[in-house]
């Protein structure tokens, strides 16, 4: 639990930055929108038909959206990190400003509109002895539920690459660490209270026209603003970037070789959680530095190729195609589809690889995750060694290995560098015949370091050195129902290994 | 400034609305008199007083104060020398009775208004400085507004039904001492209103207008005698009937 609580107030400081910064961009965009749209019914309508659809689209889409939209852009634009998260975080903040903005307006008695004109007040004193005082606390309140709404939304910009609570959220949903999760939702929604609550109070100010509830409130916001700025007046050089996938051997890899890169002196950033497609091209940008990919997913899906190739050629085809990106080795396991028994049912049906698992398949289920079945590396595998099971049956994976367990299937898919093949004293069935294409875990290095020595020379000791037997304990140990290990502390642990060797 | 308020005139004033237009007025208020103007709703009554401070814009014609065209310069520094109380009053709710008062000194960079005096002179106790619109009474809060009005130091008053929203006796009283400062600051007084009897017992001057054009324009005794024409004989054999009705009821 302490070991969780360390990354907590770094985290909440970028949440917190993030969010303001993405109000103050509403703000500065809403504020006088809807001043001109006060005036303007059919400009009003429009721009807060516009918001109101914006607010309609799920924010992980419209983070997601930024992505794709940054990077058609181009020119150095970064397309991950803090600035498509602020911009859609904006986005998403404008329509409760807008809205409340025009309502305040609107809302004004005429009798005071009439006789702020009819003393002779210009536009300009109007707006600001008249307008601004008598419409802000409606507008205080639209800027609170955006606050609350971009506090609690921000969390989603773990997804995109920009450091926030989520982070915490987003790895314990993978390995199922709920303590960090939840860690993660009460941070952001004690953010979210505290913001309110100071934010009440200027608006409580500026209805009651109280002068120590609006300077308390101030004071409260410019000072927590403050603090979370703390931490970036320290380093300024830009650390480099390890990024990791949204699964618990990426977490644990991005770890250890982040904790490498800290050794030989550089500062080390993580983005985490981020999707199979999005990772590659982050590399290629830049936006990430380093992480580990499976030569199995770029040969086919971002390469297109339909048809597995021997290791060196697709190595060698997968370099190629990353230049000027470089592939800096392979970690020396894979994560790829297997099939796998128990030791004893392997035994009692003379199984020993997929060849002699064909002769003992029809009186045999197949237990698959809810993908594998309709995957081309089943159909590859089922062709190229004639299996035919008795009956096949579907389970979302944690009940896979229950029902190899309790007998209800005697074969299962597997990922090769699970820790429950381990843990749970399966076989992994050899696949003499080469059908199951290759998943070696490859390291990847940006266009930027790809030539830079000292970068290399800190994360080359990795190629070749972790075992499947290995990696599988480390995932294992993130991945037990009881007595979870950090990633941070799983990497560790698997540091400590390659040393030993 | 003058000692008294500034003449006004109007040239072939015209405006074309929907509702209320005013067509082709030309008439020329005195120096110094007040002045009322009556007539049905949608007459033209208050677009016509409207047009003095350029609240609304003429479509034709111009108005004229003390031999300026109103036209001139901007519309603000125009009202902040023209003192106006309408109907709905319209005090700041975020400011104190004495912010209200000070408040066209202010804007227009003058000396800061004398409160105190101000109030004593509209009858208000100067303890209500520091209160809050909310806290009065609607009769008090005219009696600001009138206030925030001579805080200008203009000697020109527009008045659109000043006393409409008032309860009678409320409005007999305020009415009377808008008539004692009237003769007392030398104002020019311009008021709308639509209610014959208080036109009669406070202006020197009525003009009656029906279909934006001024129809009948008397004395309050030339109208009451029935020299000011139909429409005019017509709005006061209103009042009289009234009176009489109640002097039947009396005996």
């Amino acid at each position: 639990m302490s070991e969780l609580l360390v990354p907590l107030p770094g985290l909440a400081a970028h949440h917190l930055l993030l969010s303001a910064a993405a109000l103050g961009l509403a703000l500065v965009v809403a504020l006088p929108l809807g001043l001109v749209a006060a005036r303007r019914p059919r400009l009003a309508g429009a721009a807060l038909g516009v918001a109101g659809v914006i607010q309609t689209i799920p924010g992980l889409a419209l983070l997601a959206l930024f992505y794709p939209l940054l990077l058609a852009i181009g020119h150095g634009v970064p397309a991950l990190g803090f600035l498509p998260a602020w911009l859609a975080l904006a986005l998403y903040a404008l329509l409760p400003i807008l809205r409340n903005v025009v309502a305040g307006l609107r809302g004004l008695d005429p009798a005071v509109i009439e006789a702020a004109d009819g003393l002779g007040m210009t536009a300009g004193q109007r707006l600001r002895l008249v307008e601004a005082p008598l419409a802000a606390p409606v507008v205080m309140a639209g800027i609170r539920t955006a606050t609350v709404w971009t506090i609690g939304a921000a969390t989603l910009a773990t997804t995109v690459g920009a450091a926030s609570l989520g982070n915490l959220i987003f790895s314990g949903l993978q390995t199922e660490d709920w303590s960090q999760v939840l860690a993660g939702c009460l941070a952001s929604a004690a953010l979210a209270l505290v913001a309110d609550g100071l934010l009440a109070l200027i608006e409580r100010g500026l209805a009651r026209r109280e002068r120590w509830s609006l300077t308390l409130g101030s004071l409260g916001v410019v000072a927590g603003l403050l603090l979370a700025c703390a931490p970036m007046l320290g380093g300024g050089a830009r650390p480099v970037v390890v990024g990791a996938k949204n699964f618990s051997e990426q977490f644990i890899l991005a770890r250890l070789i982040g904790a490498r890169l800290e050794r030989a002196g550089y500062a080390v950033s993580y983005r985490e959680g981020l999707g199979s497609a999005v990772a590659l091209r982050a590399l290629g940008q830049g936006d990430i530095d380093v992480y580990v990919d499976y030569s199995g997913t770029i040969w086919a899906d971002s390469m297109h190729r339909s048809k597995p190739a021997p290791k060196p050629e697709t190595l060698a085809g997968i370099a190629d195609f990353l230049k000027p990106a470089a592939l800096l080795g392979p970690l020396g396991f894979e994560n790829a589809y297997a099939l796998a028994m128990t030791k004893a049912g392997a035994a009692r049906h003379h199984v020993t690889d997929l060849r002699t698992l064909a002769a003992a398949a029809p009186s045999l289920t197949l237990g698959a995750d809810l993908e594998f079945l309709s995957r081309p590396e089943w159909r590859a595998v089922r062709e190229a060694y004639g299996l035919r099971f008795a009956a096949s049956r579907a389970y979302a994976p944690s009940f896979m290995y229950r029902a190899l367990e309790s007998g209800q299937a005697d074969v299962i898919s597997a990922f090769s560098s699970d820790g429950r093949i381990a843990a749970d004293d399966l076989a992994v069935l050899p696949d003499p015949a080469h059908a199951l294409p290759g998943y070696d875990a490859i390291l990847l290095v940006s266009p930027a370091h790809a030539e830079d020595q000292r970068f290399l020379g800190a994360i080359r000791p990795l190629i070749g050195a972790i075992p499947v037997e290995a990696m599988r304990r480390a995932n294992y140990m993130v991945d037990r129902d009881r007595d979870k290990a950090s990633p941070e502390a799983a990497a560790r642990w698997l540091a400590a290994q390659l040393e030993h060797r | 400034m003058d000692e008294r308020g500034p003449d006004i005139r109007f040239e072939g004033v015209t405006k074309r609305f929907a509702g209320a237009a005013v067509s082709d007025v030309d008439c020329t208020i005195a120096a110094g008199s007040f002045v009322a103007l009556v007539g049905g709703s949608g007459a033209g009554k208050s677009t016509l007083l409207r047009m003095v401070n350029r609240l609304v814009e003429p479509d034709s014609g111009r108005v004229l104060l003390g031999g300026a065209d109103v036209a001139e310069g901007p519309a603000y520094a125009l009202r902040q020398r023209i003192g106006y109380v309408f109907q709905s009053i319209g005090l700041m709710p975020h400011m104190s009775v004495a912010e209200n008062i000070a408040l066209v000194p202010r804007l227009a960079g003058d000396p800061p208004a004398d409160v105190a005096a101000l109030l004593e002179m509209v009858e208000l106790p100067v303890a209500y400085a520091s209160r809050a619109p909310s806290a009065l009474s609607g009769g008090e809060r005219q009696r600001v507004g009138v206030a925030r009005a001579l805080a200008t130091g203009a000697r020109l008053m527009l008045l659109d039904e000043p006393f409409g929203a008032l309860d009678p006796v409320t409005r007999d009283a305020i009415g009377r001492r808008y008539r004692d400062l009237h003769e007392r600051l030398g104002l020019t007084s311009l008021m709308v209103t639509h209610d014959m009897a208080e036109a009669l017992l406070l202006a020197d001057r009525i003009l009656v207008m029906a279909k934006g054009r001024i129809v009948g324009d008397a004395t309050p005794s030339d109208m009451l005698a029935g020299r000011a024409g139909e429409e005019a004989s017509a709005l006061v054999a209103v009042a009289a009937r009234q009176a009489e009705r109640i002097e039947a009821l009396k005996a």
